[in-house]
């Protein structure tokens, strides 16, 4: 990875330091997502940066990722969860799909479908758009060289995630109260970058009220890596996502 | 960057529109949901075009510095002409003063077919902007496709007045010219138009097609040399055989001008040798052998060269374009003597007739 700019690389090397073990990077054209940085489990030698190698701005979705990895590895080991689903998340969702919808679609295979590809974006979302503000903040602060390209990437999940708006399969479309995080981060791009008009579709979608509370859990939540547990849930409270998912331990 | 988003009738919250708006689907409630986000991106410094359907609501959003149009013409220009007409009219709304906006939604609705949509349009553009020469050619274009003849060429009139030295203004005048038989304007105007746009396709085909009316020898050596000019520079466009049609009535027209009282011997004895050839092979074989030339001639037989340039597989020999013309000619009066060859050689083949019976 010898493109990365040289405080990328940097953030890089203080995982390295931190974790003792090396970041191995493996450019995946096939990648869904922007870039994914897995932090080594069960006593692999390594951890593992995929990456889109054509995707920009490429520095700023490494040093996001690199940014979960630092707020973990800066915890005592006591401190260190992982987040995994409990389960209960789909049924949650098709009773959250029961109603809200103008009508039900006949195929249940089709709503249970729906149901857990929807859960796995929401709990996903829940943790990701949660502790991603603190990571985005920490770079707007820390890293101010990195700001055009955090400005073109927040732009640019901006505009991913308002065609969340729309997202269909049949007649059903993604629960308003899911969409509180998509919401929450708008409103938080607004405020980083000023002037902008991200939230303009989420009001319309009636989903701002709950995209604000957030916003004000996470301004009301002290900022260190060791009240993210605590923040992700009072997110999931807010918006009725308790109970679906836990936090265990961590094993390297 | 635009920010292009659809959000599902019943996710919007009807609570930001007036309370006389509410009830989703009316007039009222499609034009307070425009309203409000145009009010939204406009305190943002940003400019909104929304459409609403019976299902969804889709906003486009960019800066206001952009031209709306800037995001709408892609639509045009990839022939997607319904699914722009509704940002257009979206941005007819809140810029129901800007005459371009008025002209491609008035031009989007006469492509689409809706004529009178089109021309209450294009008519506030000329309202707005009495200059715009091309406003003024989309209303003629209308009415002509709506067979108004007089309308449409009372607009095209306009058109020129607005602006005598557009190339399209003058090619569309000139062309209808033509419809109305006034050919002397029309040629003027169609060469103004090819000197404006000297390589335009239009104006070269619709001068050749005005000259040709005029029917004069210099116009037709004009015309005849225009028509090559299209066949070589477009030949694969539909009007491309048109103008082969059109050379090819040249050439007879010039072959029968150059004989001596119209009366051409050498066909004569082309006929002659033919009927003979034809009378030792059979109906068949005159059959092969007309087909053939038919087929040979397809891109246009060169008749005015004497040169024996041309051979068959069903005959022997090397002929002239010109004698080649005639065995054609020949075989078809044996086969069908009321078929129209588009050739005349009747005075040639009645005497090459008697000429066999003496």
């Amino acid at each position: 990875m010898k493109n990365l700019r040289p405080e990328t690389l940097g953030m890089l090397q203080r995982i390295e330091a931190l974790s003792g073990r090396p970041v191995e990077f493996k450019p995946d054209g096939a990648l869904t997502l922007r870039a994914t940085l897995q932090l080594t489990r069960n006593g692999a030698a390594s951890h593992v940066l995929r990456y889109r190698p054509t995707n920009e701005p490429l520095d700023y979705w490494v040093a996001y990722q690199a940014g979960y990895l630092l707020r973990l590895l800066e915890l005592p080991p006591a401190e260190r969860f992982d987040f995994a689903g409990t389960g209960t998340a789909p049924g949650q969702v098709e009773e959250l799909l029961a109603t809200g919808q103008p009508q039900a679609d006949g195929a249940r295979s089709t709503l249970t479908q729906f149901a857990e590809m929807t859960a796995h974006w929401a709990m996903l979302n829940l943790r990701s758009y949660a502790i991603g503000m603190r990571i985005d903040q920490w770079l707007a602060d820390e890293h101010p060289e990195l700001r055009v390209l955090q400005t073109a990437g927040m732009d640019s999940l901006q505009q991913e995630n308002v065609q969340l708006l729309s997202k269909r399969m049949g007649k059903m479309s993604i629960p308003v109260p899911l969409l509180g995080p998509v919401a929450a981060y708008a409103l938080f791009v607004d405020r980083l970058l000023g002037e902008t008009a991200y939230a303009i579709p989420y009001r319309a979608a009636g989903v701002l009220d709950l995209g604000a509370e957030l916003l004000a859990i996470l301004d009301k939540v002290p900022p260190g890596a060791a009240h993210d547990q605590a923040l992700v849930d009072a997110w999931a409270a807010a918006i009725g996502m308790t109970g679906w998912y836990a936090w265990i331990p961590y094993k390297p | 960057m635009a920010t292009e988003f659809t959000i599902p009738l019943h996710h919007f919250d009807t609570n930001l529109l007036p309370a006389d708006a509410r009830q989703v689907g009316t007039d009222a409630f499609k034009t307070a949901v425009m309203m409000h986000f145009a009010a939204e991106y406009a305190a943002q410094g940003q400019t909104a075009m929304v459409t609403v359907d019976d299902q969804e609501i889709t906003v486009m959003a960019f800066p206001a510095e952009a031209s709306a149009l800037d995001f709408v013409m892609p639509m045009l220009k990839a022939g997607k002409i319904a699914e722009a007409v509704p940002y257009l009219e979206s941005l007819t709304k809140s810029a129901p003063a800007n005459a371009e906006v008025l002209y491609n939604l008035g031009i989007a609705y006469s492509e689409l077919g809706q004529y009178d949509e089109a021309i209450i349009r294009l008519k506030r553009a000329v309202q707005l902007d009495p200059g715009h020469a091309h406003a003024w050619v989309g209303i003629g274009t209308a009415y002509h496709r709506m067979r108004k003849p007089e309308q449409a060429l009372a607009a095209f009139e306009k058109a020129v007045e607005a602006n005598p030295d557009d190339g399209y203004t003058r090619r569309n005048l000139g062309g209808l010219l033509i419809g109305f038989k006034r050919i002397d304007e029309a040629v003027t105007h169609l060469r103004r138009a090819l000197d404006l746009m000297p390589d335009d396709p239009q104006a070269i085909f619709g001068l050749a097609t005005a000259l040709e009316q005029l029917s004069t020898r210099g116009a037709d050596e004009e015309a005849d040399g225009l028509y090559l000019r299209f066949i070589e520079e477009h030949p694969n466009s539909p009007m491309a055989e048109q103008a082969e049609k059109a050379r090819t009535a040249f050439a007879h027209k010039r072959l029968r001008s150059s004989a001596v009282g119209g009366f051409r011997p050498d066909v004569m004895m082309y006929i002659s040798s033919a009927l003979q050839t034809f009378k030792q092979l059979g109906p068949q074989q005159c059959r092969t052998i007309a087909l053939e030339i038919a087929m040979l001639g397809r891109n246009g037989l060169d008749i005015n060269d004497p040169t024996d340039k041309y051979t068959l597989k069903a005959l022997p020999g090397s002929f002239s374009g010109l004698h080649l013309l005639a065995i054609m000619y020949t075989a078809f009066r044996q086969i069908d003597p009321t078929m129209n060859t588009g050739t005349d050689f009747g005075a040639e083949y009645q005497a090459a007739l008697e000429m066999q019976n003496t």
